[in-house]
């Protein structure tokens, strides 16, 4: 066994490259876990979209596609900078990646934002799963299609929330300078997560905002 | 060879266990934990058939009742069953096996153990503070109206689902990286191969009765409707999405016990496995079908007569490759030179109590049978004989094949003898009779019956006696074994496999020097190697 | 160098060109989205999602460069939720399904028919929703 005296190594590693493969699959396969959790809400949401057609479309004029669509494009751009992100580290350029990580975590908080003021409307007009349900509408199940939607994007704002995290830890340990060409896997690994919020986006923002 | 230092007594101290990254370590204290559970949740078993002893009630309320029923199935089946064999024998020996000094994420693999322990808290919460009576299935629309302590006991299993999860990943990864250099995929023991499987389905199917419960939280809290008819919703909906996790899990608990046994075979045959590569295929593909089938647990719950019989079909199948796993150990026997320990044993009974379960799940399986058994005690007699006549009687017989290595004790044989009869004949008292009541028309979750069924019932009851002092004598010898046991040598069973290569019990780094350099199959020995 | 293995840095013109191009369908899906094209809107919109999200993928995630055993896993396991989702829309969508074709090749004058079959919605204070997957079963 090759002891290496890089201290980035665990002692049950015989080398970076298997840490780093290990470490790696590890994530996938989270990354997998995570889309079979999100699949059954996309199968609820087709079943009740596949029962009660018409009330899906007029219930979605109640959410503002504007909103939606300008969420959508901060997230694309918060993938493109943790992506440069990692280039970044892998190229050792210690500042360059500490800023491509505020910019994603600028984009996160701007997400929220306006997840916010989206639910804050909604609340207001009464538009909630149905012990609150309270809005106006031709339809009787029309609480139905604010469950799942409470449900899919609460969920996914929480991994806003949770990648949020991450990304601070990673600036504070970017910072320090633990990153380089050499080690790098945290970015990496929260790079994978965070893309994964963003594909998770890519699926709700046309099935939520854009029935047609 | 003995006292030396090993992992048991290398530190020192309580903390130097709950915060140990040690693998061997992990897999013990997991071991205390679902041994625990298995205890509590026999507890209500006793209690349940105490009830049934009588037609009208004894001492429990219907409620009450069902309260018991509920606890004990949800306690043995996400605290005990699921995480039993993989997480306790399979964390001691799947690195062993693949000559790795620990798995890939040592301290994730501490978090899950936490993590478990946490759901448990959680569960045991529900018990306390007002006993959840929905069965461990969850149904809605019942789940979400009832006044009972369902979200503590969903919230417990959803915490527990977590722990699963990262013990799967732990496991696929270490599988894929950390095998000792010479060890190819066709060279790993079988118990590997299944604990693979496991983990394949323990990655893929527990994040959706993840998801499941939590919409049954946010049902019962929010009212999201997608479960409770009185709000427009399906609750066929949620059978399906429970489902789809519970039917693939039971190939969580019975694949690992398959592993196990394959292990107990071929050391106790001295023989080469019979089939070794069908072997490791159709632990695969029992993973793959089992994703195939959830449906027949909704015959009669008004799903499509379409879906219907397509999952009576697909039902079929998955019996395949079970078949071939029973043919193949039974060939493994043959010109073997047997060596009767209990190990073995409880190997026997494996064969025998599982290959019953298996034939009446077929029978269940088919379409117009199953209307009249479901919901009788032909169906709990049909899963406790593969849940505990395939499961726990598998870890029973890792347990005994393991526990020298384990510990460095060896245990009395004889007793071991003594309470393999009190476990297989109460066993059979208790559920074979079921499968006669249940085709009669006896329902299952009643606390009170009609008094024709008396006799089944009592015969039943005295069986969970018998089995309970078998249990009991189990834990005796075996604590004894702790204490005042012979010294247990490196191999006593003359195995051929890793594990019993090196010290009994394990150093912590499992080998002292190098990593061993794997050449050879898993079972080379002198027979049946062509 | 066999032991030391360096890092493969993904060219910047992938991730420059992935940006663009996700801009261009996010705006692509919400332009077609504004037209009214009956059933067909919702299969455009996942068609351009599935773009975006291979874009993502292949290149933002890397996985164009990756294992071959971490591609075996993502496409994998879409495979299982493909399963699950084809079932249960199956099941969903049929559940009425034998009583029509029961009746037809019977001729049985059943009492009990499965709600959506035709006119007995009770009072008809329903706003003319109709069921589409029932409504498909019992309009032949
Ligand atoms: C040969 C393979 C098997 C087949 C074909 C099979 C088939 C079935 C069927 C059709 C049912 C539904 C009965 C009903 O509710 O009406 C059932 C129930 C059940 N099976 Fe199996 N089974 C098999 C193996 C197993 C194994 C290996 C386990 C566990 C280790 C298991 C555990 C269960 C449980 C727990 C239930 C009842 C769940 C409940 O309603 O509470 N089965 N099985
Ligand atoms: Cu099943």
């Amino acid at each position: 066994m090759s002891q290496s005296d890089n201290s980035t190594v665990a002692h049950h590693f015989e080398h970076a490259h298997q840490q780093f493969s290990a470490a790696k699959l590890g994530m996938w396969l989270f990354i997998v876990q995570e889309i079979l959790f999100f699949s059954a809400l996309f199968v609820a949401y087709a079943v009740y979209r596949g029962l009660h057609p018409e009330m899906f479309i007029d219930a979605h004029h109640h959410l503002s596609w504007k909103m939606g669509g300008t969420n959508t494009l901060v997230l694309i751009i918060s993938s493109f900078t943790m992506a440069m992100s990692i280039r970044a580290a892998q190229l050792n350029q210690r500042m360059a990646s500490f800023w491509y990580l505020f910019t994603t975590l600028l984009c996160a908080c701007m997400f929220m934002v306006i997840k916010f003021f989206e639910y804050a409307e909604k609340i207001h007009h009464g538009y909630l799963p149905s012990f609150w349900f309270s809005g106006e509408g031709v339809y009787e199940t029309m609480h139905i299609f604010f469950g799942i939607y409470f449900t899919m994007t609460g969920l996914h704002g929480l991994h806003v929330l949770v990648g949020m995290g991450l990304i601070i830890w990673l600036m504070i340990e970017t910072y320090k300078g633990r990153y380089n060409s050499e080690y790098f896997t945290p970015v990496e690994m929260v790079g994978l997560y965070w893309h994964l919020v963003d594909l998770i986006w890519i699926f709700l923002f046309p099935l939520l905002y854009l029935i047609g | 060879m003995s006292s030396g230092t090993n992992y048991i007594n290398a530190t020192k101290g309580i903390k130097s266990w709950i915060f140990t990254v040690d693998h061997k370590r992990i897999g013990i204290m997991y071991l205390a934990f679902v041994l625990l559970a298995f205890f509590l949740g026999g507890m209500f078993a006793i209690l349940l058939r105490l009830e049934l002893l009588t037609p009208s009630a004894l001492y429990l309320t219907a409620k009450q009742y069902n309260q018991a029923f509920t606890l004990h199935g949800a306690i043995m089946v996400f605290l005990f069953i699921v995480p039993s064999i993989p997480a306790s024998l399979g964390n001691f020996f799947l690195p062993i096996q693949l000559g790795a000094i620990d798995v890939a994420f040592p301290k994730l693999n501490l978090a899950s153990l936490w993590i478990y322990v946490i759901g448990a808290v959680f569960c045991f919460y529900s018990i306390i503070g007002g006993s959840v009576d929905t069965g461990w299935t969850f149904y809605t629309p019942y789940s979400s109206s009832t006044d009972t302590s369902v979200i503590p006991m969903i919230m417990g299993v959803f915490i527990l689902g977590f722990s699963s999860i990262l013990t799967g990943i732990n496991f696929i990864v270490t599988v894929h990286k950390m095998r000792a250099p010479g060890l190819s995929w066709f060279k790993m023991p079988l118990f590997i191969w299944t604990l693979y499987s496991t983990a394949i389905i323990q990655v893929l199917a527990t994040p959706v009765l993840a998801i499941t419960v939590l919409l049954l939280m946010l049902e019962r809290t929010i009212g999201i409707g997608i479960f409770d008819p009185a709000l427009g919703g399906d609750p066929v909906l949620f059978q399906h999405f429970f489902w789809f996790y519970s039917h693939p899990a039971v190939y969580i608990m019975i694949l690992p016990a398959m592993g196990v046994i394959s292990e107990v075979v071929a050391t106790f045959c001295k023989k080469k496995l019979f089939g070794y590569e069908l072997m490791a295929y159709s632990s695969m593909a029992i993973a793959f079908i089992s994703f195939l089938v959830w449906g027949h647990h909704l015959y009669v719950s008004g799903q499509s007569p379409y879906a219907t019989m397509l999952f009576s079909l697909l039902t079929f199948l998955v019996g395949i490759p079970s078949g071939i796993k029973v043919f193949n150990w039974i060939a493994t026997m043959y010109t073997g030179s047997i060596d009767l320990k209990s190990p073995f044993l409880y190997f026997l009974s494996f064969i025998f109590l599982f290959t019953i379960g298996g034939f009446t799940g077929v029978v269940l399986g088919s379409l117009s049978l199953d209307i009249h058994l479901h919901d009788t005690y032909f169906v709990v007699a049909h899963f406790h004989y593969v849940m505990m006549g395939g499961t726990v009687m598998a870890f029973l017989a890792g347990l005994h094949y393991w526990w020298p290595k384990m510990f460095g004790k060896m245990y009395s044989e004889v007793a071991a003898r003594i309470a393999f009869i009190f476990v297989f004949v109460g066993f059979n008292m208790v559920f074979f009779i079921q499968f006669i009541m249940g085709s009669k028309g006896m329902p299952r979750r009643y606390y009170n019956y009609l008094p024709e069924f008396q006799p089944y019932h009592v015969v039943s009851t005295i069986g969970s006696w018998i089995l309970a002092v078998g249990f009991f004598i189990i834990l005796g010898y075996f604590i004894h074994s702790l204490m005042k046991g012979k010294q247990a040598p490196p191999n006593p069973w003359g195995s051929s496999a890793m594990e019993w290569k090196i010290a009994s019990p394990p150093t912590t780094f499992n080998f002292d020097e190098n990593l061993p350099y794997i050449d050879h199959g898993p079972y080379d020995y002198p027979k049946g190697n062509s | 160098m066999s032991d030391k293995h360096e890092h493969f840095v993904i060219p910047l013109k992938y991730y420059v060109f992935t940006l663009i191009a996700l801009l261009i369908l996010t705006v692509v899906t919400v332009a077609v989205a504004q037209v009214d094209l009956g059933w067909l809107n919702i299969y455009i919109a996942m068609f351009v999602a599935m773009i975006k999200a291979a874009f993502v993928i292949f290149f933002f995630m890397g996985v164009r460069w990756d294992e071959s055993f971490n591609k075996i896993a993502l496409f994998g396991c879409l495979l299982f939720v493909l399963i699950f989702f084809v079932i249960v829309i199956a099941d969903v969508s049929t559940r009425g399904g034998v009583y029509s074709s029961e009746s037809e090749m019977f001729d049985i004058q059943s009492p009990v028919r499965p709600i959506g079959e035709g006119g007995h919605h009770g009072d008809s204070s329903h706003h003319g929703e109709s069921d589409s997957y029932k409504s498909s079963s019992s309009s032949h």
